[in-house]
């Protein structure tokens, strides 16, 4: 049982992040007074993509955008695995980095400013994510997830470090006003411009295990009650999607300010009152 | 008490030596090359062999101890010589004062203790500069034969033996007295070598260098006589028992100032003038190790004090401060020293801390950064010599030139910034180490300069990868067989290490953290399981270190053979613009000139050596 459950969710996960994708574009077109897709819409995409003809620039262009889904499922799955926190956050950055390497690869100015940018995202989200690791471990002693799922209901002990969780969902999922290395109406999606056909798939199916991940980095906080867990996932995706809607995006260098300086001070106040034993 | 192994620390110092004035002596190249690859195959077998016989301890015969005295007085003069030749008034009265020092030390505390004392620290530093220096001093035979002037090569060849044998005899000596002596040779070497093309800039640099060490030299002989003064020994095992804090102050200040921390960044990043090897052996892989050397073999007094969070502060703020810095550069070894800066900041994090996870995680940056940048020279080196690209701005679309270097070149970033290599193993240990220990302002840093260290590296690959299918050469760059055997022995080796990272832990970096911490390390909890590693508050599973290597090791070997048959090529849509863009790297200039922070963080730096001062005294 123990086992069952994260190996079934990391099977299960495409299932679960097109679900989730296709979610957020419906609940997206319904902000936007608009009908939207049908919810399995994603699906729909990623098979037409695969069926097109492939074209390709250079082949580790095309090399790196697998080795980017490859890296994102071994960061999935230590994190549904329950191994160390750390890693998952690691892991999760090699994935970034593998795609803004592969955007490199090619002599287009959109995906190299795009790469550059995908660093940009790195340096935003990473350094804030090890600093609610470090304060999970004074809470829990331990950077091992599968302790650290046994916990109940974090959320109680560490309301701040996960606030500023929720400020790095926007960069970490790349929406609105920090989805500066997509940025389509500027750059026209920045590191994936020059994929095409079937060589896109693995980096569209990536986004959806990025949202499985980012669902259970909040689940995290809730655990315990699983009604309670999925309110919590729902209402804060719903709130990124709302601040995606009602925001215009900011240059690259705004993102890593804003976050860190939303983000950081929180984790750190957070560190600091479990320190001295308030929370 | 004389043992078994006692000829070999003797020999890998004289050997050295001898070798030294044989490649002076010799008049033909050919003749020097295989002088110094028997040379470089003798020091690296001997190291292997020291390795096994550890712990050694060797009774020297007295008059050793004059003769040391003799040519450090030798030295000295020859310092002041140049000083007074170049008119460097700065060189000159820094001279002086060592002089002074010197004379107090030798007139009033000189001990009589003429002993090489080895233990697993010395000899893992021991099978670094063996290794890895022979590697570098067979490559640099190729190296020198194109575009340098061969008449003076014997002149070269000669100071980096001089430079092996005296750094292996830093690492072996005990005795204060004699570890100024020859971190005052590794100056000496490090000076000549940087000044050995002559020109105005290499001289220039050359000073700088010289006289920023021996403020590093000054503060290792203050040491020496206030251990004297106050606790009557200076020999460091005896000063470590005493567990006095001003003399370890000191040799910490001395140890940074050989690491080029900042303040003190400048002077190796001057060093970059001289010759690739040189900036690969002293300024990458070996001299600059002289640094965190010295602070772990104090490393043990320092856990838990307020000194030690200082020093892992001020190791962290160099590790922050130059990657940050290394953003703005553009010529490629400028990158790669602000990355040594770096690395060897955190290295001194790790003995600030001081916990046996501290240690651990120090000692495997130690081992893997002198050989992953000791490889990332090397290809500097290459791309140089071969197709004259010595700034990122060259270096764009190199795989469609040299595709071997370029993929060489992308394997060593990889290396040096992503899992699951051996440094990311260290610095996963590390960051763990610094939120058990609670040093939150440290780790803070650490986690900012390892996301930033990535943006460096992969802006660095993105430079050589980027290219076009249409454009693949037929035919890979002919590179001659030395550098594909010394560039080839240095992947090998990051691969082995990394895959049988638990054996090599067991086996060599946990025995050398023991000899550091003075006591068994089945408390820290560090445990092997298959090929992954287990630690008090996390584990890295043997499924993760495989996957992620084979994914690290496909990257390059697809990308090189593989191609897609039955793909079309295509050339870059970019919105249908027809003309070829001009691609630039971005390099931050705007924000993160590094002249400009350099006047912030210098200043910042110098309080922290202060308090490190401060720290001692209290």
């Amino acid at each position: 049982m123990d086992f069952l459950l994260p190996a079934s969710l990391l099977v299960l996960s495409p299932l679960i992040g097109g679900l989730l994708e296709g979610t957020f574009r419906k609940l997206n077109a319904r902000m936007q007074n608009r009908v939207g897709p049908p919810i399995v819409q994603p699906f729909y995409d990623l098979f037409k993509l695969l069926q097109k003809r492939p074209i390709l620039i250079n082949n580790y262009h095309v090399i790196m955008a697998y080795a980017h889904l490859v890296a994102m499922v071994i960061a999935l799955a230590t994190f549904l695995l329950g191994g160390d926190f750390l890693l998952v956050i690691f892991f999760h950055g090699m994935s970034l980095a593998l795609l803004s390497m592969g955007a490199y690869g090619v002599r287009s100015s959109y995906s190299q400013v795009g790469a550059t940018r995908e660093l940009l995202h790195i340096l935003a989200v990473e350094p804030v994510l090890i600093m609610i690791a470090a304060n999970l471990y004074l809470n829990t002693g331990t950077f091992l997830l599968s302790e650290i799922f046994n916990s109940n209901f974090l959320f109680k002990s560490m309301p701040l470090a996960f606030l500023a969780l929720v400020a790095v969902l926007p960069a970490k999922l790349k929406k609105s006003p920090f989805d500066v290395s997509e940025a389509h109406q500027e750059i026209i999606g920045g590191p994936e411009i020059e994929y095409s056909g079937p060589f896109y798939a693995p980096i569209y199916l990536a986004k959806w295990l990025e949202e499985v991940l980012s669902a259970g980095l909040i689940a995290m906080f809730f655990l315990g009650n699983p009604v309670i867990t999925l309110i919590a996932i729902s209402v804060t995706f719903t709130f990124v999607l709302a601040v995606d809607n009602s925001t215009a995006r900011l240059s690259y260098w705004d993102m890593v300010k804003y976050t860190w300086e939303i983000s950081i001070p929180l984790v750190l106040v957070n560190l600091v009152l479990n320190y001295v034993g308030v929370l | 008490m004389m043992n078994d192994g006692a000829m070999i620390p003797i020999s890998l110092v004289l050997i050295p030596v001898l070798f030294s004035l044989l490649n002076l002596a010799i008049p033909s190249h050919k003749a020097r090359k295989i002088v110094t690859y028997i040379g470089g195959g003798v020091i690296a077998l001997l190291s292997f062999l020291l390795w096994l016989k550890t712990p050694i301890q060797v009774s020297l015969h007295p008059n050793v101890n004059s003769l040391i005295i003799l040519l450090d007085y030798a030295l000295i003069f020859y310092f002041l010589k140049e000083g007074i030749v170049y008119k460097h008034r700065t060189i000159v009265s820094l001279t002086t004062v060592q002089l002074v020092l010197l004379s107090i030390l030798v007139a009033y505390f000189h001990t009589e203790s003429t002993y090489f004392i080895v233990d697993r620290l010395s000899a893992v530093m021991a099978l670094i500069v063996g290794t890895v220096g022979s590697t570098i001093a067979v490559y640099s035979t190729r190296y020198m034969e194109e575009g340098e002037d061969l008449n003076r090569e014997n002149r070269f060849l000669s100071v980096i033996f001089l430079f092996l044998g005296a750094m292996n005899a830093l690492v072996f000596s005990d005795n204060l007295e004699w570890i100024f002596f020859f971190y005052e040779c590794t100056t000496f070497t490090s000076y000549y070598l940087i000044g050995y093309r002559r020109d105005e800039l290499s001289i220039r640099n050359s000073l700088l260098a010289l006289w920023m060490n021996q403020i590093g030299g000054i503060a290792i002989l203050l040491s020496a006589i206030s251990s004297a003064y106050i606790h009557g020994t200076i020999l460091v095992q005896e000063l470590i028992k005493t567990g006095a804090l001003l003399p370890i102050s000191l040799i910490v200040i001395g140890a940074m100032v050989k690491s080029a921390q900042v303040p003190f960044q400048s002077w190796l990043l001057g060093a970059m003038v001289a010759p690739t090897p040189v900036s690969a052996l002293l300024h990458s892989s070996t001299m600059v190790k002289i640094g965190p050397y010295l602070v772990f073999r104090v490393s043990d007094v320092m856990d838990g004090t307020t000194l030690g969070s200082v020093v892992a502060l001020a190791g962290a703020f160099t590790f922050t401060s130059a990657l940050v810095m290394a953003l703005s550069q553009i010529e490629f070894k400028r990158l790669l020293a602000y990355s040594t800066i770096a690395s060897l900041g955190a290295m001194i994090l790790c003995g600030g801390i001081g916990t046996p996870l501290a240690i651990t995680a120090g000692i495997t940056l130690l081992v893997f950064h002198a050989v992953s940048k000791a490889f990332l020279f090397l290809e500097a080196g290459i791309s140089e010599k071969e197709f004259h690209a010595k700034t990122l701005e060259e270096l764009f679309g190199l795989i469609t030139k040299g595709p071997i270097t370029a993929w060489m070149i992308t394997f060593g970033a990889i290396a040096m910034a992503l899992p699951p290599f051996g440094m990311f193993i260290g610095k996963w240990i590390l960051i763990q180490a610094a939120v058990i220990s609670k040093q939150y302002p440290t780790l803070f840093l650490l986690v900012f300069g390892s996301a930033v260290s990535v943006i460096v590296y992969m802006k660095l690959i993105g430079r050589v990868l980027a290219g076009r299918e249409t454009e693949r050469p037929r035919k890979s760059e002919s590179l001659s067989p030395t550098y594909l055997i010394t560039t080839l022995v240095c992947v090998v080796a990051i691969a082995i290490l990394t895959l049988f990272y638990t054996s090599f832990a067991n086996s060599v970096i946990e025995k050398v953290t023991e000899d550091i911490i003075h006591k068994s390390l089945i408390e820290s909890g560090i445990r092997e399981k298959g090929l992954g590693l287990i630690l008090n508050a996390g584990r890295i599973d043997s499924w993760q270190l495989l996957l992620l290597f084979s994914l690290a090791f496909a990257l390059p070997i697809l990308g090189y053979f593989h191609t897609w048959r039955k793909a079309d090529l295509v050339y870059e849509y970019t919105c249908g613009e027809p003309i070829e863009p001009n691609l630039g790297a971005y390099y931050f200039l705007d924000k993160l000139n590094d002249e400009h922070l350099s006047r912030i963080f210098n200043p910042i730096a110098s309080v922290f050596l202060l308090l490190i001062l401060l720290m001692g005294v209290l």
